[in-house]
């Protein structure tokens, strides 16, 4: 951890409730979860397609308020968007924006933090070269590849010095040799700055990769099907700790509590 | 340089072969409503370079940009707010259509009771009878800005105002571009119809009193003007589209 990163913090949900309106009444969508992600850990959540975990995820940002039960960070209860969230949603075409070119993207969030331009130009430049993008700044987001627009996303939640960096399936739609390297990217900013990570994905090997805890969400309504340790050593390396037989034992009990 | 000169060439080759096709057939014409085309320019000539243009083309001008202008700033000023504020649209919406529907030249003497008959009248029956669609597409597009913008926006605590500036009006500015050119269409018309009205200057004007005067040849050259002046406008419009919208463009055929 470096000096200027934010400490970073603890994060409980509790009985969290989301039931969307539908045409017959109510659908009920998550029903009471419970857990914690403790401070500066990574923590993935795992569920099926549809399982409702990007309205998870918009609850535990604040962009969402649960129907029923309560987020709190740090034991005060979140209402909206907390300071020091940094944010990479799950559809990069949509979140950048394409009017802006790479550099201005990742400033955008700065600009309202009242921090001098100066600082600011430094902090783009230090996140886009710890993406390895610090040679595109100048491009537009369209003119790069999917997995390079979701580097731009990552830098701009890295420019705020987050105190949690939540992922809505940051790699699903990038090709595996991406993906494997955008893991990487995420395990290796994390033990940068130390922040509390935040990741939710439907594969159950990233979730076992990236992870020191995985939430495995399942069921209609999805409820909180087991919390699961992970205790593989960091640093992790693709090859390596996938081979580990221990991975294969998580992989195996992830995959029948999904199945249950 | 080629390349451009090509494309000149291939969107010019029609009207130029149309233009040559009533060259000819018009050539021995005799009729009194269609002169040669010939004797048309010979008058365009005489009306245009220069002698009309300080009476009735820079007035007509002059307020086309003023009423275009009026129109667009306002359009999207209240196509902003309404949009942004669905409970305003949904109160505001029968008002908007029910303005809309009445058909502009109709409220020309209510505007010069009200106005009088001078530049400001024109000015804001022109904006009147423009900015309709521009309003509409502003807040359609407003209304239907991509809700994953807006979460990042608010995850990351954009205030209102840069909000508005740098992302709002950004998003929907494609759609807003086509409701402008449209109004401009509009504008260009309530341009002709206010002069027509108590005028004493203007393209419009010029070819009512031309029909009047049974002065045809005028009549044409009149015509041939104001298709000029659209060409002219249209022209204007798409090449700051063109640059305001690059990102735009460039991302949609890469
Ligand atoms: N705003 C909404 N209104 C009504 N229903 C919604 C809304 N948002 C999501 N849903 C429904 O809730 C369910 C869960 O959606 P959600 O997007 O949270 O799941 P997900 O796990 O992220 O899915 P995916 O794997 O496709 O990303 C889906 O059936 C969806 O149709
Ligand atoms: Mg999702």
């Amino acid at each position: 951890m470096t000096s200027t990163d934010a400490t970073p913090v603890e994060l409980t949900a509790t009985d969290l409730t989301v039931t969307y309106p539908s045409k017959s009444g109510q659908v009920n969508v998550l029903d009471k979860l419970t857990f914690e992600v403790p401070a500066g850990e990574i923590v993935s959540i795992v569920g099926p397609s549809g399982a409702g975990k990007t309205s998870l995820l918009r609850c535990l940002s604040g962009l969402m308020l649960p129907s029923a039960g309560r987020v709190e960070i740090d034991h005060l209860e979140i209402k909206e968007p907390p300071a020091g969230l940094g944010i990479v949603f799950q559809d990069y075409g949509r979140s950048l924006f394409p009017w802006m070119d790479v550099r201005s993207n990742v400033e955008l969030p700065l600009r309202s933090m009242g921090i001098s331009r100066n600082e600011r130009m430094g902090l783009v430049s230090s996140s886009l070269a710890e993406v390895g993008l610090e040679s595109f700044e100048a491009l537009y987001p369209w003119q790069l590849s999917g997995g390079m627009q979701q580097r731009v996303a990552i830098a701009r939640a890295l420019a705020c010095r987050p105190k949690v960096l939540m992922m809505d399936e940051p790699f699903a739609s990038v090709d595996a040799q991406t993906r494997f390297d955008l893991e990487d990217l995420v395990l290796k900013v994390h033990s940068t700055h130390g922040m509390t990570v935040i990741v939710v994905t439907h594969d159950i090997d990233e979730s076992i990769y990236l992870a020191q805890r995985v939430v495995v969400l399942g069921g209609k309504p999805s409820t909180v099907r087991e919390v699961i340790r992970v205790g593989l050593d960091f640093p992790r390396e693709q090859i390596s700790t996938r081979g580990n037989p221990e991975f294969g034992n998580l992989r195996a009990q992830l995959f029948s509590a999904l199945r249950r | 340089m080629i390349r451009i000169s090509a494309r000149i060439a291939n969107s010019l080759w029609l009207p130029a072969l149309l233009m040559l096709l009533w060259l000819v057939v018009s050539a021995h014409s005799s009729s009194i409503y269609f002169p040669p085309l010939t004797n048309i320019l010979s008058q365009f000539r005489k009306d245009w370079i220069f002698a009309n243009i300080g009476k009735d083309v820079v007035p007509s001008v002059r307020n086309l940009l003023l009423g275009f202008i009026l129109a667009s700033i306002s359009g999207v000023v209240l196509g902003l707010v309404i949009g942004l504020l669905p409970t305003l649209g949904k109160a505001v919406s029968p008002v908007i259509h029910f303005l809309r529907a009445i058909p502009p030249p109709i409220l020309l003497p209510l505007a010069a009771v009200l106005l009088g008959l001078g530049t400001s009248m024109k000015v804001v029956m022109i904006a009147f009878g423009g900015v309709w669609p521009t309003l509409i597409s502003t807040i359609d597009a407003t209304l239907s800005v991509d809700p994953v913008v807006l979460d990042t926006a608010r995850a990351y605590h954009i205030p209102l105002w840069t909000r508005l500036r740098r992302i709002v009006l950004p998003q929907a500015s494609p759609r807003i571009a086509a409701g402008l050119r449209t109004s401009l269409q509009l504008c260009i018309f309530m341009v002709v119809v206010s002069e027509m009205f108590a005028s004493k200057g203007g393209l419009g004007f010029f070819v009512l009193d031309a029909e009047q005067t049974f002065a045809i040849k005028q009549l044409w050259s009149g015509i041939l003007m104001l298709g000029l002046l659209g060409i002219v406008a249209n022209s204007a419009f798409s090449f700051f589209e063109s640059r305001i919208l690059r990102w735009y463009f460039m991302s949609q055929n890469k």
